[in-house]
């Protein structure tokens, strides 16, 4: 072993180069997802524990069910399944909700949890990309957690309805009413594509969070801190609010744009006349947001290479 | 063939200069030692090796640019950087699986036998496991991996002196051969001396001593004089000098063993001696001993 003395292109020719064949992509990019979700199993059990709490209640709620399927078939025809839908609706809403909830929990949390306990220095010695680790991370918020979360909310009305109908054989009603009036599978596609217009809206705000995560040291401060000062910023400055409207049409905007107006107004949704996917589509604000995240990712993978443990 | 060239690595981090145009070059199959103080640049040189840190200056590893291309070095390359970087929430089978499923060159097999042979069980959780026994995990998942380099920066530390044995005999007997490459840092000198087949001291950010330990014994001899035989032994320049036991302590660089023998007892220094004379002495000293 001796100072180099040769030039480095010299020396390279003669080192046989590491040459090992990589693995495939969607192999490798699995595995970094399942890891995510051993690492985080509060992410997805979360959705699954709150359908459990909507079935316990359910449960405790049935001995007056009878009564409320009685007065819902009462009612003028054109309100019966509006009226009967009513608790799986909101099943459905409060599960969803909770997977964006978690989502954003865990976008804040996710490239920090490997600085703090140094775990960066075990994962960067494999030969897996930054770029690859930071799109399995993305992809927990915008694939994983939709998924489950509209499976846990299908899955816990079609157990409202089963033991609803079991309650129903104690009273003088009709036991297979709930099967034949509640609109489980109309309203299927309608919790399905809510959930897909809004995660694909709410791709900046969750790359926002991973960025951050993968950079400050308090990430909560840092993730809410700089939006809410631009906005305070303008306002005092300026006098204006555009930022905060921005920010505000970023929360609530992917309903007003993908459901028709009528929608908006609240009731059960009718998936053939009330969804607007060709104009959420044609949005200006779903695409200057994939773009926006697209940049945000593109930063947190810039980062990720150069991050060391905290 | 080289499977480290570096050559003028510079890197500042704000006003501490970590790398001062170190040069370096590691060829395959061997073992080397960085040793160096605190903040001499070791772990900065590791880094720099890895890919996890960019410098300014050429650098090499296995033909390629660590820093743009370090997914696909690590490959063939592997560290244990620093101890306890394992996941605690992972589970030791989680541990197998992932590294299979990512990595090309792991062989699950060979890291499940490696692991029996200790006391970890397949279900526990890196939390629960002792420090000793996370290291064995890291080494054994790293053994299963048939690397080309591998880079241990302070691999044993804060371990007991018997975990500290079974690690390097472990990586000597069951690992190493003429087609591998390790790098390792250390503060444990005296541990490692038996086991390097290289050496390099680090100071300031440079490779301030650079030998092969084949080399070593007949190079450096280290002569505890004859209290009135002082004044004939300095003659001969030694690089260093200390007292021990009110004795005079002589190190000499390439001076025949013929010509010290009449004056004392003479002996093959250990790693540390000559590190303190090396990184002990000022700057100037130091740099008069580089090689």
């Amino acid at each position: 072993m001796s100072a180099p003395s040769q030039s480095l292109a010299g020396e390279v020719r003669g080192a046989a180069p590491a040459t090992t064949a990589a693995l495939p992509v969607w192999r490798v990019l699995g595995w970094l997802v399942r890891r995510e979700l051993w690492e985080n199993r509060g992410t997805y059990r979360a959705p699954l524990a709150i359908a459990g709490v909507i079935l316990l209640g359910f449960a405790i709620s049935l001995r007056h069910l009878g009564e409320k399927v009685g007065a819902a078939l009462a009612a003028p025809t054109g309100q019966q399944a509006h009226l009967l839908f009513a608790p799986y609706g909101v099943a459905t809403a409060v599960i969803l909700f909770t997977g964006v909830a978690t989502s954003m929990f865990y976008c804040i949390d996710c490239l920090h949890a490997e600085r703090r306990d140094r775990s960066i220095l075990f994962w960067k010695s494999l030969p897996v990309s930054d770029l690859l680790t930071v799109l399995a991370k993305a992809a927990i918020p915008m694939a994983v957690m939709p998924t489950i979360a509209c499976l846990a909310a299908f899955a816990t009305q079609l157990l409202m309805v089963a033991i609803g109908s079991l309650a129903l054989l104690a009273t003088d009603l009709d036991a297979t009413t709930l099967l034949k009036q509640v609109p489980l599978f109309q309203q299927a596609p309608v919790a399905i594509y809510g959930m897909l217009t809004l995660t694909l809206w709410y791709a900046p705000l969750y790359a926002w969070m991973v960025l951050v995560s993968g950079w400050a040291r308090r990430t909560l401060i840092w993730t809410v801190l700089p939006p809410a000062a631009l906005a305070l910023l303008e306002k005092i400055a300026l006098g204006s609010g555009h930022f905060a409207a921005l920010l505000k049409y970023r929360f609530i905007g992917s309903f007003q744009e993908a459901f028709s107006a009528s929608a908006q107004r609240g009731g059960m949704i009718d998936p053939l006349t009330q969804l607007e996917p060709v104009h959420f589509l044609a949005s200006a604000g779903l695409w200057s947001g994939l773009i926006v995240a697209a940049l945000l990712l593109a930063g947190a993978v810039w980062q990720r290479r150069r991050a060391q443990p905290l | 063939m080289s499977v480290v060239e570096a050559r003028g690595l510079r890197k500042s981090y704000g006003g501490h200069v970590a790398l001062d145009g170190l040069d370096l070059r590691v060829d395959e199959g061997r073992i080397l030692g960085l040793i160096g103080p605190n903040g001499a640049g070791k772990s900065t040189t590791l880094n720099a090796i890895l890919g996890l840190t960019r410098c300014e200056g050429e650098l090499r590893v296995l033909g390629r640019d660590p820093w743009t291309e370090r997914d696909a070095l690590m490959r063939e390359v592997c560290f244990i950087a620093d101890v306890a970087v394992l996941p605690r929430w992972m589970r030791v089978s989680q541990a197998l699986d992932f590294v299979a499923g990512v990595h090309p060159r792991f062989d699950r097999r060979k890291a499940e036998a490696l692991l029996a042979t200790g006391s970890i069980r397949p279900r526990s959780k890196v939390r629960e496991l002792s420090k000793g026994m996370i290291v064995q995990l890291h080494l054994a998942l790293v053994m299963a991996i048939d690397a080309r380099l591998l880079v241990l920066d302070e691999p044993t530390l804060g371990l007991d002196i018997l975990y500290r044995k079974q690690f390097y005999d472990a990586l000597l007997g069951e690992y190493f051969d003429a087609t591998r490459t390790i790098i390792v840092t250390t503060h444990q000198v005296e541990e490692v001396q038996n086991v390097l087949t290289d050496v390099m001291f680090v100071d300031r950010g440079r490779i301030v001593f650079d030998a092969a330990m084949e080399a070593f014994g007949s190079r450096f001899l280290e002569l505890t004089v004859v209290p009135e035989l002082l004044a004939a032994a300095r003659e001969l320049r030694p690089m260093h000098e200390r007292q021990a036991l009110g004795r005079s302590v002589l190190l000499f660089d390439g001076v025949d063993p013929g010509r010290l023998a009449p004056l004392g007892e003479v002996r093959t220094p250990g790693i540390a001696d000559l590190f303190v004379a090396v990184i002990g002495k000022s700057a100037g000293a130091a740099a008069g001993t580089s090689a």
